[in-house]
């Protein structure tokens, strides 16, 4: 997979500083299909009853073509978590225009615009063990499923954004610390401490599961 | 380190280790590289108890992680033999040619990193890095998300490299409106 740190990225990003076209389009295009699983994970489902990640992703790298060569001046991220941040701004506003706005025409109680992994990742466990092979494998997964969803659900949010970084989404450490603005040693060890709150709410339950 | 499992004693430095350790196994695991978990164990003595807990979670999420990109390419998207792919035009497989007009070409193509079919319309001005010139083709047709007959989809796409919008659609025999 590649990252922000990859040195292909670095060329890229140099060549497209000179005003390398195709360097540009590589640069967005390798990291598309990461984009769209963001977003897919990170997608509030009433939302993705009225579009496809895919479309996020195509408004995202329209709008990244936009503001590349104020990326390539000033580099203030790694060029993943800027792409990734876009994304995120892109979700946030349709979530805002879509769902918030249903939810006022409706006179319902107005929320504040939900962190989307606080309220998607709820969902994750059930979404990411739909797959299985055989049936006792599925049941298997099925039983996992009930377990990981409670774990992630009780977890506080740090905790849970963290290993949705990490594991879900599969940053590198270096970009999970551009992401949320912290050195890549406080990555290592907040990353331990939420293994050690989701091993304090699963450890028995997973005994078996130890290789 | 104190190794008791209930309450261990840690220093910032040890957790600092440690947590250096568990990212070493994440990545591995994201890989999809073959552990050794008893020998990376047997390698860090003064972290084995902990390591020896935390490895089932670490498990658990490196199969979420799989899961989750499995997810992303899973099945259901359109594929292509080989034998009909009439080449590729950026992250594009062309399938086969729907429809020519006076300003270019409509293609049925696969888009392939999202791994859906598309309608690809290329136009003759190719190499034009103007966002602004390329507008009209961003915007026509745009009427709604997605599609059932490609007179009616939206424009998902377009490629520097060449003047091109992509549609997604989902009959490839429906004819899309004169580009």
């Amino acid at each position: 997979m590649m990252t922000a740190g990859d040195p292909d990225t670095d060329q890229l990003l140099d060549r497209a500083g000179q005003g390398d076209l195709l360097a540009c389009q590589q640069l967005l295009l390798r990291h598309r299909r990461r984009l769209r699983q963001m977003i897919a994970l990170r997608m509030d489902r009433r939302l993705a009853a009225r579009m496809d990640a895919s479309d996020v992703v195509q408004e995202t790298l329209a709008e990244a073509i936009r503001r590349l060569p104020a990326y390539l001046r000033d580099r203030p991220l790694p060029f993943y978590p800027w792409l990734r941040q876009l994304a995120i701004d892109r979700l946030t506003d349709l979530h805002r225009r879509h769902v918030q706005a249903q939810k006022r025409s409706v006179r319902r109680e107005e929320r504040r615009v939900p962190t989307l992994s606080g309220e998607s990742a709820l969902e994750l466990a059930g979404r990411l063990f739909a797959r299985g092979s055989s049936p006792s494998a599925r049941l298997r997964r099925e039983e996992l499923r009930g377990r990981v969803q409670t774990a992630l659900a009780r977890l506080a949010e740090p905790d849970r954004e963290l290993l949705v970084l990490r594991h879900l989404e599969q940053l590198p450490a270096r970009d999970i610390a551009a992401v949320l603005g912290i050195t890549e040693g406080a990555v290592y060890t907040r990353h331990l401490r939420a293994l050690r709150r989701l091993h304090d709410l699963l450890g028995d339950e997973l005994g078996g599961e130890e290789p | 380190m104190n190794p008791s499992l209930g309450a261990p004693e840690r220093t910032g430095s040890e957790d600092q280790a440690l947590g250096v350790l568990v990212e070493e196994l994440t990545a591995r695991l994201q890989a999809g590289e073959p552990v050794d978990v008893q020998a990376f164990i047997r390698g860090h003595p003064e972290h084995a108890a902990e390591l020896r807990q935390l490895l089932p979670a670490l498990h658990v999420l490196a199969d979420l992680g799989h899961s989750a990109d499995g997810d992303a390419t899973a099945a259901g998207r359109p594929t292509v033999a080989a034998a009909d792919v009439m080449g590729t035009l950026g992250d594009f497989r062309i399938v086969r040619e729907i429809g020519r007009g006076g300003m270019g070409v409509v293609y049925e193509a696969v888009q392939i990193s999202l791994g859906r079919r598309v309608a690809l319309k290329v136009l003759p001005f190719a190499g034009r890095w103007i966002p602004s010139s390329c507008s009209a083709s961003k915007t026509s047709p745009r009427r709604r998300p997605g599609c059932t007959t490609p007179t009616s989809c939206r424009s998902t796409s377009w490629a520097a490299s060449a003047e091109c919008t992509s549609m997604p659609c989902s009959s490839s025999r429906a004819r899309p409106s004169p580009p």
